[in-house]
């Protein structure tokens, strides 16, 4: 009997701490540098890679775009790998860990409108961009000329979601099998792109195109891209936390997502900037077919929007699970297919007129990057300077009054103003709805002084005011 | 986390108690009180709570303490699973490779590595 229980028990802390906020311990850890090295291309390789890459076609050429990609997603990825150390030391899921710094209700604005919208938003995108995909598919194929509004595309939407949902309501189990095979697949589509690109072409073809709508000052241009390679950088940071808890080491998940995150994502979105160099447009949707042309074009584009899924499942998985703290009951009680379901079932709604995301996706990346920026430079400031890599996980999880994160009544102030100061200095650089920007702007960016200015105002509101009144069990 | 899973019933003894042992109380039920479904229900998850609470404690007891961490939270606002995964990786002899945080070497590697790639393509490229 009493083995029954434990094995009863193993198996319910198991399926929570996979499916709920419960922090993995070593059994449940499933991804070593090689599997993790998968899911992080799997995430790598999608169509919004490409469109990335696509996009830097308005502003740089070749060799400028690569560089201006390289600083950007140098940035964006190297602080979100430092910044979600602490989730896979201690296997919590990703808002846990940042609920020491945020306070166990000051973290429910971040998860329940910030990282429920953007997710909601790239879920929209991905979906938009497979709809788009697979339409292009049967323009071809049928000789029709629907446009990206057309109602197919957000019926194949749907179909990119349902498909998601299939994927995450198995777990991380599925999208570890998803992603060997859907990643190493994906690397072959490079391989094909790039052969294709340069069958025709040789490289001086292509550093010699023009860039299409340059501002004309270098080095606005240059850094126009690197803020939004920054951007891109930083809007995996939820889904990085949450994933990279479930590798076996700090040092694993670290490299894992340099090759994954860093390496292959600048790989396919050179790609991307090569091929719309080549055909003068930024939808990768339209290249693909009149590259390769029509057989090897379909199959790309097939393969593509598989990897889309297998983006939006990592998307849906960490949401999901951040969305399960264990403090609001009856998210955490809600079953879990029944909760991936209802988030995708709102992305949905972004299908109802597809160009309204898809056209504005670098408003959409400015608005990620003027929220984490900040948070992340919080984060890890606290973590690594305030904290010496250690967390209390008893106090993490403690509801009670007077807890050491419970900070004011479960809200950390301090992280509050430093989040204001840090969004306030982002838009006083770049205005991501408009796109005006300051003078400042073309020599530092706006993510990287923002991210700089959250973690210093925090860093020393906490010294002169948090750690004095006894808050937030600062050591000493 | 662990309960309200079943039609519904959400029985967790969490609130109000002092003593985890005895945290066994139903706390609501959104079916009606005559339901026999929503009234099995609630029997097995608190029978599952009891034993998992027992579990729970019994580890604690155990290991005996909790290590470095803190001790405002040890007592019954933890669920029972979330109890036990706690005792179990705050224990001081839990061992877990992904606790070693990074050396000098690799902040040099993955420092430097950016470093090189930015300054490297900057160079090459603009």
């Amino acid at each position: 009997m009493a083995t029954e229980v434990q094995e009863e028990f193993a198996a319910v802390s198991e399926k929570d701490a996979l499916f709920g906020t419960i922090p993995v311990n070593r059994g449940d850890r499933v991804w070593g540098f090689f599997d993790f090295s998968w899911v992080m291309i799997g995430l790598a390789i999608a169509t919004w890679a490409f469109l990335i890459g696509g996009d830097v076609v308005y502003f740089l050429g070749l060799r400028a775009g690569i560089a201006a990609m390289v600083v950007g997603n140098a940035i964006g990825v190297g602080v979100v790998v430092v910044s979600v150390l602490g989730d896979t030391k201690y296997g919590l899921e990703h808002f846990s860990m940042v609920r020491a710094v945020f306070g166990r209700h000051g973290i429910k604005p971040l998860i329940y409108i910030v990282n429920f919208l953007v997710c909601i938003g790239w879920s929209g995108i991905l979906a938009v961009m497979f709809g788009r995909a697979s339409v292009n598919i049967v323009n071809q194929l049928a000789g029709t000329s629907y446009d990206g509004d057309h109602f197919l595309v957000a019926l194949f939407g749907l179909a990119a979601l349902f498909s998601a949902w299939l994927v995450v309501v198995k777990g991380p189990v599925a999208l570890k099998w998803f992603n060997r095979i859907a990643a190493p697949g994906l690397s072959v589509v490079i391989v094909v792109m790039l052969f294709f690109l340069f069958r025709d072409n040789s490289w001086s073809d292509f550093t010699a195109i023009e860039p299409l709508e340059p501002f004309g000052d270098p080095l606005l241009d240059f850094v126009m891209v690197v803020e939004f390679s920054i951007a891109g950088g930083l809007s995996w940071w939820p889904a990085q936390g949450n994933l990279s808890r479930l590798a076996t080491t700090q040092r694993s998940a670290m490299w894992a997502t340099v090759v994954g995150l860093f390496v292959v994502t600048l790989i396919a979105q050179t790609v991307g900037l090569m091929a719309a160099l080549r055909y003068e447009d930024s939808d990768p949707t339209n290249w693909m077919i009149p590259l390769t042309g029509a057989g090897f074009g379909i199959l790309i584009l097939i393969w593509i929007g598989f990897a889309n899924i297998t983006t939006m499942s990592v998307q849906a998985y960490q949401v999901c699970v951040a969305m399960r703290q264990e403090s609001v009951k009856w998210l955490s009680g809600m079953s879990w297919p029944l909760l991936v379901a209802i988030f995708l079932g709102l992305s949905a709604l972004l299908l109802i007129r597809p160009s309204a995301i898809y056209d504005n996706f670098f408003q959409f990346l400015y608005w990620i990057s003027l929220v984490y920026a900040p948070i992340i430079g919080i984060v890890i400031v606290d973590y690594f300077f305030l904290r010496g890599q250690k967390l209390d996980l008893w106090a993490i999880f403690s509801h009670r009054p007077g807890s050491p994160y419970d900070y004011w009544r479960g809200w950390n102030i301090a992280a509050y103003i430093a989040l204001a100061a840090g969004v306030g200095v982002y838009l006083l650089l770049l205005n991501p709805v408009s796109l005006w920007y300051s003078a400042p702007f073309p020599y530092m960016t706006a993510s990287v002084p923002s991210l700089l200015t959250g973690a210093i105002v925090y860093l020393v509101l906490t010294q002169v005011w948090v750690k004095r009144v006894g808050k937030g069990g600062y050591a000493g | 986390m662990r309960s309200a899973t079943f039609g519904g019933c959400s029985d967790r003894g969490d609130a109000g108690s002092t003593d985890a042992r005895t945290a066994t109380g139903a706390r609501s039920c959104r079916r009606r009180p005559d339901d026999d479904v929503c009234g099995a229900v609630r029997l097995a998850q608190r029978w599952r709570w009891r034993r998992w609470n027992r579990r729970a404690t019994a580890l604690g007891d155990r290991k005996g303490e909790r290590s470095q961490m803190s001790e405002h939270s040890t007592g019954p606002d933890i669920d029972p699973v979330l109890k036990a995964r706690l005792i179990e990786i705050t224990d001081p002899t839990y061992s877990d490779p992904a606790r070693k945080d990074f050396t000098g070497v690799d902040w040099l590697a993955f420092i430097g590595f950016f470093v090189v790639c930015a300054v490297g393509f900057i160079v090459w490229g603009y």
